[in-house]
């Protein structure tokens, strides 16, 4: 049978123990519930330890004329399941003889539901807070707050902990690493940031035979990339807001039609700037841009053509690209891309057959928070009419 | 041999008695009955005319042992309850806390406060005031949980020039023990140590409620959570720098007192890790004390008053799904 233990009461507020005057009963008694039981005396008064439930005495622990201090058990009560429960689940505090004080049914750890097992974040409440700790631990990696947007959590929310972050961390420890070049950062950063805006992109075909035969008689040809480049100036400085730039409630126009031309460099890109494309001469782009492609590559721009273009193009034809979405620099809205030329079969309705045309596609991506489609249709059909003309350009 | 946290007291207290002929005692009942607690027993007749009875004022009390310890004796004064300290409220902060810097001259007294509280012993029998007095400046204040560290600081306590608040917990009197008693080295005053190191949170805690803290930690690591468990000791001063180590590891503070919520070492722990230690935090600093209530009588309200094993279990588990 379970057994309860006689512990000495809290006899007084500032009683510390009490001395056994006699015992009441016997070992082996039958007893019921708040029956006295031994009998003791403090410095201020004798008085009665009764029984914590009913049942049989089981032992007594003390003697009569020895002081115990509160708390301490002086017997047991053998007594029925139900009470031995009842009476030891409210049992003394943790120090008390015996077993530590743990709930009867304890529930097991359940983790939070963020995103064990899953790439990303089932529900994503409050998911972006990052604790001053891992702040602390993205500045030392020199990380920028975006990088932890990759990242699964498994704390409240989806929200990325230390821990999360450290175990991220020992994955990549097994991995060969190479330390990025600063052009290799440089570029991250901006299109990281250019890539804030929601950029769309749209695309058309057209004909190259008339720049490429315009351009066998200029003494030293500019590439299909500069007539494009022409082309977009010249359809921005027709309409302006095509260019503009959104900066909270108001639409910034261009100043002057600066447009970039992307050049490929080691490990990145640079942009040189040709300031008022709409007013150079075709015939001089040639010469304008060799001298800019060998400074970029040799990073000896001059101030003037760093940076601030409005909108930019960018040739990945030489690549064998057809078509691709470029996306702007931060400071620009536009961007235009011109992919490999090559025969494709065009319908002719004079002739009433297919014929073989050099065409290539041009990709245009704008911010579309200040131009939607229709507006970006005109702007690319302006500059297909255009290049269909050189001669004007 | 096994020795209580009581008798550990009254060891340091017999040998302090022993070594130093400064040394007295001085409280209600301390002679002869040997202490309500009877933490002196037998050393009035081991040192006669050391060990003296007071009259049943605190306030007469603190002010005597300060006179007697400008003039260069080493009193030490028994509360009989910490709770009854508030008469000497007085004595305590305006006399004994700011006499050396008021006046260039030490008061090297040592007030044992038995603290803390237990089934039935009501509002004014339960009380733990460490953190009352560590406001004050030009006092240090102690709260040992172990056997060991009783002793230690006791003696600490005694042989350090300013006075001392020494919060004996009530609770521990009997129900903790030790094989024996240690070699006292001086250097446990204002340090902390870890009980218990654990990767996953800090609680930081202190007398008693070590006690709680580490049986929870039993608890949580059936269910794979490793808690570190740090033990001030000493309150004031106070161990910032190994309670910030332990954050640095963690990143998870929860601070567990028995005293009441407002302006206790649990606040003035966080307070101390946010200002220094904000960068290690992976959430927020947390902290468990009794309830903002005056100590209940009845055990079952006593019990749901204060802190226990099962609610560290519960606001640890919380602050890590966090």
């Amino acid at each position: 049978m379970p057994k309860v233990p006689i512990i000495m009461p809290q006899l007084g507020e500032s009683i510390a123990e009490a001395t056994i005057v006699r015992f009441c009963v016997e070992v082996g008694d039958g007893v019921e519930t708040d029956q006295e039981i031994i009998e003791v005396e403090t410095n201020k008064a004798v008085m009665g330890v009764t029984t914590p439930c009913a049942g049989k005495i089981e032992s007594f622990s003390a003697s009569v004329n020895e002081a115990y201090p509160i708390g301490t058990v002086l017997g047991y009560v053998e007594a029925s399941v139900e009470d031995a429960e009842r009476l030891n689940a409210a049992g003394a505090g943790p120090i008390a003889e015996g077993a530590a004080q743990i709930e009867p049914e304890a529930v097991p750890f359940q983790p939070s539901e963020g995103a064990r097992g899953v790439s990303a974040p089932i529900r994503s409440e409050g998911g972006p807070f990052i604790s001053p700790r891992v702040r602390a631990r993205i500045d030392d990696l020199g990380w920028s707050q975006q990088e932890i947007g990759l990242l699964a959590g498994t704390g409240k929310g989806g929200r990325v902990t230390a821990r999360d972050l450290e175990n991220y961390l020992a994955t990549l420890e097994s991995s060969p690493t190479e330390k990025a070049s600063a052009m290799r950062l440089a570029v991250s950063d901006s299109m990281r940031r250019s890539w804030a805006r929601p950029l769309a992109t749209a695309g058309i075909a057209f004909p190259l035979d008339p720049l490429l035969n315009h351009r066998k008689q200029i003494e030293i040809p500019p590439g299909p990339a500069l007539y494009v480049a022409k082309a977009l100036a010249v359809a921005i400085s027709e309409h302006p807001i095509y260019a503009a730039r959104l900066v909270g409630d108001q639409l910034i126009l261009p100043k002057s039609i600066d447009i970039g031309i992307a050049v490929e460099v080691e490990d990145g890109i640079i942009v040189p700037v040709i300031r008022n494309l709409d007013q150079q001469p075709l015939s001089k782009l040639g010469k304008v841009y060799q001298d800019l492609v060998s400074a970029a590559r040799t990073r000896r721009l001059p101030e003037e053509a760093r940076e601030g273009s409005i909108a930019s193009v960018t040739n990945f034809g030489p690549l064998g690209i057809t078509w691709a979405t470029p996306i702007p620099l931060p400071n620009e809205t536009l961007i235009v891309g011109l992919g490999r030329g090559e025969k494709r079969p065009v319908w002719d309705e004079a002739s009433g057959q297919f014929k073989p045309v050099s065409m290539a596609e041009l990709t245009i991506t704008f911010d579309h928070r200040i131009m939607d489609g229709g507006a970006s249709g005109r702007l690319i059909q302006r500059m297909v009419t255009l290049l269909a003309s050189p001669e004007n350009l | 041999m096994s020795i209580t946290y009581l008798e550990a007291i009254r060891e340091a207290q017999a040998k302090a008695l022993r070594d130093d002929p400064r040394v007295y005692i001085y409280g209600q009942d301390v002679a002869d009955f040997g202490g309500a607690f009877k933490a002196t027993k037998n050393l009035a007749k081991e040192f006669p005319g050391r060990v003296l009875d007071s009259p049943i004022s605190e306030d007469a009390m603190v002010g005597s042992v300060v006179g007697a310890a400008i003039e260069g004796m080493r009193p030490i004064v028994e509360m009989q309850f910490s709770d009854f300290s508030s008469n000497a409220f007085n004595q305590i902060i305006n006399q004994a806390a700011a006499f050396h810097w008021r006046t260039n001259i030490p008061c090297p007294i040592t007030i044992r406060m038995p603290s803390g509280g237990n089934p039935g012993s009501g509002p004014f029998h339960s009380q733990t005031l460490e953190s009352v007095y560590a406001h004050f400046p030009g006092l240090i204040v102690m709260t040992p949980a172990t056997v060991e560290d009783a002793y230690d600081l006791l003696l600490e306590a005694i042989a350090i020039d300013d006075p001392v608040i020494f919060c004996e917990h009530k609770f521990l009197y009997n129900r903790v023990k030790a094989e024996k008693l240690p070699e006292p080295n001086g250097q446990t005053t204002g340090k902390a140590r870890i009980a218990r190191p654990g990767r996953d949170l800090t609680v930081v805690s202190y007398s008693a409620t070590v006690h709680d803290a580490l049986v929870a930690a039993q608890e949580l690591s059936r269910f794979g959570i490793q808690i570190e468990v740090v033990d001030l000791r000493t309150v004031k001063p106070l161990d910032t720098e190994t309670v910030l180590a332990s954050v640095a590891n963690t990143g998870r503070l929860l601070c567990v007192g028995e005293s009441w919520p407002w302006g206790g070492v649990n606040a003035e722990v966080i307070a101390r890790v946010a200002t220094k230690g904000f960068h290690l935090l992976d959430s927020a600093p947390q902290r468990l004390n009794s309830r903002d209530v005056p100590i209940p009588y009845h055990p079952d309200l006593w019990r749901a008053s204060r802190p226990s094993v099962a609610m560290i279990v519960e606001r640890v588990r919380q602050i890590l799904q966090w």
